[in-house]
């Protein structure tokens, strides 16, 4: 099927003429539109989709389809997969029992497609319940466990720090020691009552 | 700074939703879109292999906005001048945030819809939405990726032949886009109507300020109120309809600058409200003010600003429109 690209305000099908131009105007909406297209545009869906040759005689045949020809292994376990089940990812051949076990353990950057901020929900339990100071009795523990909990846990992708945490931790310590003071001073210093 | 964000490099744009906001970053072999929704973050890859087409549409909701903005703005111009002088310094709480949000907006520019395509999907980027970033994040993205796929060559491209040739095989490709462009569109002849209109209110404006002055009057204030409205429509709808049309950059460039002069005006407003209400506070309390120069300043600026505005741009536009008369007298002789 031919490639084709479509208007991002009209849908109408722009052609080859309006692509890779500086600017260009939409034959249907008549609007000003960009196209780039690249070379890849011209392979489709790759070569991994053909299931390739059934397995003959003698040949090593797909683990996770028999009846297909192995055309690679595994580089992960080693496993026999035809062009079907063969996924190259980052420069890697993986079968699809391996790619799905890296994406569950975490063990590869590029598969994770969320990443939870606890610097972030730390640092909120710390300073939002400050508006309603009674609050933070309870969330100032909360926050710290939450900050070293998972001190260790992965930061953002794009370059988080650890700041967040530290800066959770140093508020909610501050609150703790504020109610702290807050209780020395009412027991020390509470009037006495008078007696008979 | 970190491992991770050496290796990711952040693209011009931030897209904003109610729930965070989205960015786009250069990896290594990818394009990574980051969307923040507060406490976690959502990753979409796009390789530099896999990607087929990027679509850039521009879209007039800034125009839309730039509307929106400017009726809050003179709505509150009008509630600030209809209310009484002790209550007007509570009108900048909402003008100033709102004056903002229209200069940033008009600043910004043109607004843009950006998709991405690749063979399994075609989805938006959200953190492209203004044209001036899309277009700088794309320069850098169309580099990385035809440096991964090569570019195409000559009419490659619109006959069909879907061949990439790499950069390095054949020495330096030449990619459609160094082709020689065809001609762009023809510039829209203007009218100059709405300009003119735009220019004379400024003049106006100016003997309106000098009026107010000497008779001190509430009803020329008010018509002031009414002319600096007037001006802001003015000048937003000539800002919109200048685009594409074969107007001097000088003539456009001061439509620029009157709505500039108009946001500070406004500003100003506020501001010598302020602080007048301080003074009356602090006689109040039994202080001392210092009565400087600042009103005349001010007051000098409310006159000469529009004057030399207004002058300027009907100079400009008379001199525009004398030599598109002559030009197309001579391109009548020679026809």
């Amino acid at each position: 099927m031919a490639f084709s690209v479509s208007c991002v305000r009209c849908e109408a099908s722009l052609p080859p003429e309006t692509w890779n131009r500086s600017e260009a105007v939409c034959a249907a909406c008549g609007g000003q539109v960009q196209t780039i297209v690249f070379p890849a545009s011209a392979r489709g869906l790759g070569d991994s989709g053909s299931p390739g040759a059934p397995a003959a005689e003698g040949e090593a045949s797909c683990f996770f389809h028999p009846s297909n020809r192995a055309v690679i292994s595994c580089e992960a376990c080693g496993r026999f997969v035809c062009p079907v089940c063969d996924v190259e990812f980052a420069g890697r051949h993986l079968c699809p029992t391996c790619l799905e076990t890296f994406k569950k353990k975490g063990k590869w950057k590029n598969l994770e497609n969320r990443r939870t901020l606890y610097g972030h929900i730390a640092l909120a339990l710390a300073i939002y319940p400050m508006l309603l100071f009674y609050f933070t009795i309870l969330t100032a523990p909360i926050a710290i466990f939450v900050a070293i909990r998972h001190w260790r846990a992965p930061l953002s992708l794009v370059g988080g720090t650890k700041l967040p945490h530290i800066f959770a931790i140093l508020i909610a310590l501050l609150q703790i020691a504020g109610w702290i003071a807050l209780a020395v001073f009412f027991f020390r210093f509470r009037p006495a009552h008078p007696r008979g | 700074m970190t491992r991770a964000s050496r290796e990711y490099r952040r693209l011009p744009g931030r897209g904003r939703t109610l729930l965070g906001s989205s960015t786009l970053w250069l990896g290594p072999d990818h394009l990574l879109g980051v969307e923040g929704r507060g406490y976690s973050e959502n990753y979409r890859r796009f390789y530099y292999r896999d990607i087929q087409a990027i679509v850039t549409g521009r879209t007039s909701r800034w125009i839309a906005m730039a509307g929106l903005f400017g009726l809050a703005v003179a709505l509150v111009a009008c509630a600030f001048f209809a209310t009484s002088l002790e209550l007007r310094p509570l009108w900048a709480i909402p003008a100033i945030p709102l004056l903002l949000l229209f200069m940033f907006n008009l600043l910004y520019g043109p607004t843009c819809v950006c998709r991405i395509t690749t063979a399994a999907q075609t989805v938006r980027l959200p953190s492209l939405t203004r044209a001036s970033s899309a277009r700088r994040a794309l320069e850098r993205i169309r580099a990385r990726v035809e440096a991964e796929q090569g570019a195409w060559v000559g009419e490659e491209l619109i006959a069909g032949a879907l061949e990439p040739v790499a950069e390095a095989a054949s020495g330096p490709a030449l990619s459609a886009a160094r082709l020689p462009q065809p001609p762009s569109p023809p510039a829209r002849r203007d009218t100059t109507l709405l300009h003119r209109v735009l220019f004379w209110s400024l003049i106006a404006d100016s003997a309106l300020t000098v009026v107010s002055l000497a008779l001190k009057e509430s009803g020329a204030y008010v018509a002031g109120a009414a002319l600096l409205v007037i001006e802001f429509g003015l000048s937003i709808a000539a800002i919109v309809r200048q685009r594409r049309t074969d107007l001097p950059a000088g003539i456009r460039r001061l439509v620029w600058a009157t709505l500039a002069y108009l946001c500070l005006s406004v500003a100003l407003i506020f501001f010598a409200t302020w602080i007048a209400a301080f003074r009356a506070i602090t006689i109040q309390a039994g202080g001392r003010v210092s009565v400087g120069g600042r009103t005349v300043v001010l007051d000098l600026f409310g006159v000469l600003a529009p004057l030399l505005l207004g002058t300027s741009g009907l100079v400009l536009l008379h001199r525009f429109s004398s030599d598109r008369e002559e030009a197309d007298l001579s391109m009548f002789s020679r026809l």
